[in-house]
């Protein structure tokens, strides 16, 4: 009955007083109300079954229309609440009221009930007890625990002064190991009940064979429960429970406080305790001597267990905040569109988000955990970054280019700082822009300018080919002229100042005159052919020509010119082809003029004419003059080309060039030899019947 | 006009160009010069030695041997260096003040102011 330790309460109300005016009840008045334990108003609080507006120890409400309807659920119910039998529920012993000393002393013999306890001593100390005391009154013990508590177990019991071998003997004392016992019935981690009886329930009947009670202690359930087996220790629990419908036995359920320690064991516990008709707490209470003592750990434990639910529901709280903080930051690194990534001291990158392994056509797999240096396209830049980083140094606007996957590079721009914590170097922080357009575009930009460039060299180079040009046709146009002009001019004054003109000394000056009007002629000649052939309009006139005849004509008038050379010709007596004579000729002047010119020392010159093949003809000028320098000698065919320079410049450098064009006009083709004892030869090959349009390249040899 | 020249005056024409060479005797001969001619550089300097002329005219642009090289000769030979040289020159310019001449006279050239130039010196 309820008694006096609640006069120390503030809310306390002797319950004869007012009890049905009362709005608002606390546990042990419930409890006083319902006819319950205040262990199971508890419980039901637990179980969600009964609401509480407040929870404490003096301070808890609960509603009277909530027990009232409890209480009518209760009456109507068929079953009653899991776990509360009427198998002796929470034993009190005198004077305890409600906070009683409880022990197993206290169950009744079909009793089902668990212990808590802290130290293995405490437990051994307790089963010691239960079991000795009922071998010691002839009952049969059985024991199913681990291999350290049965010898402990045995040790104390024959401290006792218990025999145990003869106990054993007798089958009155029955010790079975609970993980072995455990396994001959539990199948897919669940525990069979069938073969449960068999291995348990046939224990069990053995011993209590004679009508003998019997006194169980086992830890299977414990051993479950302590691996997070919980569902499956509740289901042994029942199973137990089941036992005990079958068979008369108390059965001592015994539970280690610090393997329940955390939450799911926490809900366990409260099953646990629901499925046992009775618990016994831990020896912190049960060691307390004084009711109102324990009563107070009452409280205690239940203000803990109030504050420990408001923390839980505040941490649950807090920690959903930061998950949804940390998903958002993750969103934004992960989806920045720049790149960044963290590489440790290793050099290894240790993450990477999308925009930079993107960046490079990986997949994150292929990146993060790869060393950095692995996708620098430069060595040496890579490892000056790393260098300097290591050195403290921040690093903003470093340029480096990067290899992608197929092979491509980027540049980018590369920011990187180092974390620290506490000092201590943790990773590297780098940001990467990607800068391939713009440099891109500025490469373009510069090669096309230095395209630019070149097109204009090449022009101003030509511009000044030109005009050298220029100023040489003129000066090369005015000796002539000069010549001539002096010539009539000496013949002038003879005649003036001594009023004649001696025959040689006209015949002289005019020949010299006409010379030198030839010269000027083909020197225009030259410049207009070349005017001609760059407006594409330089045309042959061919017809049927003897080319001996006019090789012979050239050959007599540079005889004629020139007495320092002994100018031979080899040709046959006829040879005709289709050709353009005046062109012709002009090509033959050229290559004679220039034998005689460059070789200054006189010698020989040696034309010769002949049929090559069947359908072609050969004309070679052969000199024994300077010849070419070796470097000049694929140039001298070319436009203004002059092979000897300054020192020995001689016409406007078309000829060749000029009597090049002529030759291909023909679809014949005009070489340059060198022979080895000095001078040169030049060969012309002409086909004897002209083919338009072909054009093949003139090339010097040498 | 000039002053009668000193008729028995030798003028060392240097040209490549044979009617150039022809030109230049003839007038100079007609002006009563004893007049020899070389077509290169080298001819030229084995005639100085042998045949010591009171006035050069020297061509630029030969073969065998310029003119620069010719003057740069000339210079360095003691009995010869004092001789002046009239220079031919399309483009006279600095390098053509480099070699000292006594007068530069442009091609094509006028007669009248040569035959003077070659008065002035000779006297």
């Amino acid at each position: 009955m309820i008694s006096a330790p609640y006069s120390r309460h503030p809310d306390a109300v002797p319950p004869a007083q007012a009890a049905d005016e009362r709005r608002y009840y606390n546990i042990a008045q419930a409890a006083a109300l319902l006819g319950v334990s205040r262990m199971s108003i508890w419980r039901w609080i637990r179980a969600g079954r009964l609401p509480v507006a407040r929870l404490g120890h003096r301070t808890s409400r609960i509603r009277r229309e909530d027990l009232e309807s409890l209480l009518a659920e209760r009456g109507s119910a068929t079953s009653q609440p899991r776990g509360v039998s009427d198998r002796g529920a929470v034993a009190q012993g005198p004077n305890d009221g409600d906070a009683p000393h409880a022990d197993w002393r206290a169950m009744g013999a079909s009793a089902h009930f668990v212990q808590f306890y802290e130290a293995d001593a405490t437990l051994l100390d307790a089963v010691g007890e239960y079991i000795g005391a009922g071998i010691g009154a002839g009952e049969t013990g059985i024991v199913i625990a681990t291999g350290a508590h049965r010898a402990g177990l045995e040790e104390r019991l024959r401290a006792a002064g218990l025999d145990m071998d003869a106990a054993r003997a007798d089958g009155r004392y029955v010790a079975l190991d609970a993980a072995e016992t455990l396994a001959r019935f539990m199948a897919d981690g669940e525990p069979e009940p069938a073969r449960f009886a068999e291995v348990v329930g046939a224990v069990v009947a053995v011993a209590a064979e004679g009508g003998r009670r019997v006194r169980a202690f086992g830890e299977m359930v414990a051993l479950l429960a302590v691996a997070g087996e919980h569902a499956a220790a509740v289901r042994l629990e029942a199973l137990w429970n089941g036992l005990q419908q079958v068979h008369t036995f108390s059965l001592f359920c015994a539970y280690p406080l610090d393997a329940l320690d955390e939450d799911a064991l926490a809900m366990a516990f409260g099953d646990i305790c629901t499925e046992h008709a009775g618990v016994i707490p831990a020896e912190g209470y049960t060691g307390l001597a004084d009711p109102e003592a324990r009563l107070r750990i009452i409280a205690a434990l239940q203000q803990k267990a109030a504050s420990l639910e408001v923390e839980v529901a505040a941490r649950k709280l807090a920690e959903e905040r930061l998950r949804r903080s940390e998903r958002e930051l993750r969103d934004f690194f992960e989806n920045a569109t720049e790149g960044l990534h963290w590489v440790g001291e290793d050099g290894r990158i240790l993450w990477a988000n999308r925009a930079e392994y993107e960046l490079l056509g990986y997949t994150a797999d292929e990146y993060i955990g790869r060393p950095i240096t692995d996708f620098h396209a430069d060595p040496e830049v890579i490892a000056d970054i790393l260098r300097r980083l290591s050195a403290g140094e921040e690093l903003h606007g470093y340029e480096a280019r990067l290899r992608a996957r197929d092979g491509s590079i980027k540049h980018v721009l590369i920011n990187s700082n180092v974390y620290r914590e506490d000092g201590r170097f943790v990773h590297t922080r780098w940001f990467t822009r990607d800068i391939t357009e713009r440099t891109r575009a500025a490469h373009e930009r510069e090669s096309l300018l230095a395209r630019e460039q070149d097109a204009r060299a090449v022009a101003e180079a030509a511009l000044r080919l030109r005009d050298a040009f220029l100023s040489i046709a003129s000066h090369e146009l005015r000796t002539p002229i000069a010549t001539l002009k002096g010539h009539a001019q000496v013949a002038l004054r003879r005649l003036e100042r001594t009023g004649q003109l001696e025959p040689e000394r006209a015949a002289e000056a005019l020949r010299t005159i006409a010379r030198q009007s030839d010269k000027l002629n083909r020197l225009l000649g030259h410049l207009l052919d070349i005017s001609r052939l760059e407006a594409g309009k330089l045309t042959l006139e061919p017809r049927p020509t003897d080319i001996s005849a006019l090789a012979g004509q050239v050959v007599a008038d540079a005889r004629a010119r020139d007495d320092r050379h002994d100018i031979a010709l080899a040709a046959p007596p006829r040879l005709e082809a289709e050709i353009d004579p005046l062109r012709l000729e002009q090509v033959l002047v050229n290559l004679l003029d220039n034998a005689i010119k460059y070789s200054p020392n006189g010698g020989a010159i040696e034309v010769a004419v002949s049929r090559a093949a069947a359908d072609a003809l050969e004309i070679s000028v052969r000199d024994r003059g300077l010849g070419v320098p070796p470097e000049k000698r694929a140039r001298i065919f070319e436009r203004f080309y002059q092979a000897h320079g300054e020192g020995h410049r001689s016409g406007l450098g078309l000829g060749l060039y000029i009597s090049g064009q002529i030759i291909e006009l023909h679809g014949g083709e005009i070489r340059a030899v060198f022979p080895p004892d000095g001078g040169s030869r030049f060969v012309v090959r002409l086909p004897l019947a002209l083919e338009m349009g072909r054009r093949p390249i003139s090339r010097a040899r040498s | 006009m000039a002053t009668a020249p000193n008729k028995a005056a030798r003028i060392l024409v240097v040209d490549d160009d044979p009617d150039l060479r022809s030109l230049l005797t003839l007038a100079l001969a007609d002006e009563g010069y004893e007049v020899r001619a070389a077509p290169d550089g080298r001819v030229a300097l084995d005639l100085l030695e042998a045949w010591p002329p009171r006035v050069i005219l020297l061509d630029l642009m030969m073969p065998i041997m310029d003119g620069w090289a010719f003057r740069a000769r000339q210079l360095a030979t003691r009995g010869s260096d004092h001789i002046p040289v009239i220079v031919f020159s399309a483009a006279p310019d600095m390098r053509v003040a480099a070699l000292r001449p006594a007068a530069v006279l442009s091609k094509p050239f006028n007669l009248d102011l040569l035959l003077a130039t070659v008065a002035d010196l000779a006297r």
